[in-house]
């Protein structure tokens, strides 16, 4: 059932049964460390380059989260992934070895979130059972991608934010006992505040991040003070003051976090914090996934932020547009 | 005490230490030579060879005086040249000829090593790149 | 909410650049940089027959060496993250900017990838650097020529 402006209420419980989370070497030092389910040492292997690697990472977290859900990888109906490289060639050449239907998706950093909503409306459409649901990004091949090579001496701004690697997965299924259900997703609109700076992503992906909150808000009858907490994704620790700026409720100040200005705790080697498809999957499949199946969590939404850019349309003069999605987790009582 | 490491440390860095600045001329029994170049305000210091054919000396200009380097020379070479007219004479600020001209001296060539290292240093200075 | 009161809001958020603290530790190792560059003049310059004005090729050429090896083992970033254009200006910035790329590009080929790549950022350095020192040749040439200054 689809209401106004794209808030889509699920009525078939769809529910995450199981997920996998895997990090890079960086990323071990990280407060939410102890909920990743593998952390591995390097970034690439010998003999690989960092797009394989990339691969490798969502290899190993989609593993992680079929075996721990119980199921089989042939069971599986669909495969949904996407990350931050062109053309998707990580996930694509995963879905190559998975050998599973794939459906690649890409709106940036929201991409993870965008895959958890494909994934509960193809399991409410009741053409599939089980669905494996994510996205991933690897530091160093997108680094090469949207800005310079690795080892180049750049004096990164305050406001820049750190790519993570990770991948985080999860399997989607319907009316699962004791997991969280989604229930509702809100679909997000392209949102431009006319920023242009590249190392300020925070700054252009609040408004849209506003926007979608807003939305969900308003179409769930709901206010801020109803969810234990609502986390966005990776607009970093300026970004989330300016979000929290953009509100008027005072419960903001404290529902309202961000994945990426806490990933990285309080290191200042990585600015403004952490970016990244990863840095969302990571955290709201891991630490977020957790807390709602321990009951510490009954409400949450969970808002991933894209910032749409590519290094072409920026260097033509275009300003950052942005994308968020949402979704909406509950945990029912134990029964 | 932050602030006065910061001092001593622009004080060691920014500042420079350095010798007078010499002036010689060998063989040393030229005075008219000597007379010359010490009138000339432009330059700070200087080192001079000479044989039977030729006149090396090697200047030293003041730093802010450096942008009109090629003109000082010049300048020095004319005044030289109406001197010593049967002479081929080379007027150059180059710390490599003065360290060359200070190695001649001190081992105190013979006239007959004296132009072959006179020649060599020519050869220097026309390199080029 | 407008995009006036966004851009408010953005402005009020964003860190302050310190900008003096910035130009001092750009000055600074831009400047240790430089004194390297001007003790290894006179290292040509005492043991090889280079003069002043030919020592300049060597040195650039090790100074570019050194970056190479700072760039390869993961150092030069964190310097360049410190100094800022202190180490972005000096040659070493365009040894470490060609050889970035040069590592980043191998798994291409060396063909394609390491050889086709290599001056995607030092390239423009080449380009205007080559320009620039042409039309202030020309502007030279005409003040010679007009009798203004001298060569």
């Amino acid at each position: 059932m689809v209401k106004a402006n794209g808030t889509i209420q699920f009525t078939e419980k769809p529910s995450i049964s199981s997920t996998g989370v895997t990090v890079g070497p960086m990323e071990k030092d990280s407060p939410f460390a102890s909920a990743f389910d593998e952390i591995l040492l390097v970034e690439k292997e010998k003999n690989e380059s960092y797009e394989e690697a990339n691969t490798r990472f969502i290899e190993k977290a989609c593993a992680i989260t079929v075996k721990k859900g119980h199921e089989k990888m042939e069971n599986i109906d669909v495969f949904i992934g996407g990350d931050l490289i062109n053309q998707l060639s990580p996930t694509n050449f995963a879905a190559r070895k998975l050998n599973i239907p794939y459906l690649g998706v890409f709106s940036a950093c929201a991409s993870s979130v965008e895959s958890l909503i494909i994934g509960s409306l193809l399991l409410e459409s009741g053409k599939a059972s089980s669905i494996l649901a994510g996205a991933s990004s690897h530091h160093p091949a997108v680094e090469r991608q949207f800005r310079y090579p690795l080892e180049y001496g750049a004096q990164k701004p305050k406001t820049a934010q750190w790519t993570v690697t990770a991948a985080g997965f999860a399997l989607l299924q319907k009316q699962v006992k004791n997991a969280p259900i989604i229930t509702h997703g809100t679909i997000g609109r392209v949102v431009d505040g006319k920023q242009t700076n590249p190392f300020h992503m925070g700054a252009a992906m609040a408004p849209a991040a506003r926007d979608t909150i807003e939305r969900h808000l308003t179409n769930t009858n709901s206010k801020m003070s109803d969810f234990d907490v609502i986390m966005t994704g990776d607009l970093g620790k300026i970004g989330l003051n300016i979000l929290k700026d953009m509100f008027t409720d005072e419960d903001c100040h404290v529902i309202l976090q961000d994945a990426g200005a806490q990933f990285y705790g309080e290191d200042t080697f990585f600015n403004a914090g952490a970016s990244g498809a990863g840095c969302s999957a990571a955290v709201f499949l891991s630490h977020i996934y957790n807390q709602l199946q321990n009951g510490t969590f009954k409400r949450v939404l969970l808002v991933a932020t894209g910032a749409l850019l590519s290094p072409l349309t920026f260097q033509q003069g275009e300003t950052i547009p942005c994308i968020a999605h949402a979704i909406e987790c509950r945990m029912e009582k134990r029964n | 005490m932050k602030n006065k490491w910061i001092v001593i440390l622009l004080f060691l860095t920014l500042g420079a230490c350095s010798d007078a600045p010499e002036r010689v001329v060998y063989p040393s029994d030229d005075l008219e030579l000597e007379k010359i170049l010490d009138k000339q305000d432009s330059i700070i210091g200087y080192k001079s060879l000479m044989d039977n054919n030729t006149l090396l000396v090697s200047i030293e200009i003041p730093t802010m005086k450096r942008f009109s380097k090629v003109k000082i020379e010049e300048n020095i070479k004319k005044e030289l040249e109406n001197e010593y007219p049967n002479k081929k004479v080379i007027v150059i600020d180059d710390l490599k000829i003065k360290w060359e001209i200070e190695k001649i001296i001190e081992k105190e060539h013979e006239s007959k090593e004296l132009t072959k290292s006179i020649e060599k240093i020519l050869a220097l200075s026309k390199e080029e790149t | 909410m407008d995009q006036k009161q966004f851009e408010d809001i953005v402005e009020k958020q964003n860190p302050k650049t310190p900008m003096f603290t910035n130009m001092l530790k750009a000055f600074l190792v831009g400047g240790i940089i430089c004194t390297i560059g001007q003790l290894i003049i006179f290292f040509y310059i005492r043991f090889f027959s280079f003069t002043e004005r030919t020592a300049a090729n060597p040195t650039a050429a090790t100074l570019v060496f050194i970056a190479m090896l700072l760039t390869g083992f993961g150092y030069y970033k964190k310097i360049s993250q410190f100094a800022g254009a202190g180490s972005a200006v000096p040659i070493t910035g365009f040894g470490n900017s060609v050889v970035s790329a040069a590592i980043e590009h191998k798994t291409e080929g060396y063909v394609l990838g390491v050889g086709g790549n290599m001056f995607k950022l030092a390239g423009s350095v080449i380009v205007f650097g080559v320009l620039s020192a042409f039309f202030v040749a020309l502007i030279k040439t005409i003040l010679v020529k007009i009798g203004v200054v001298s060569w």
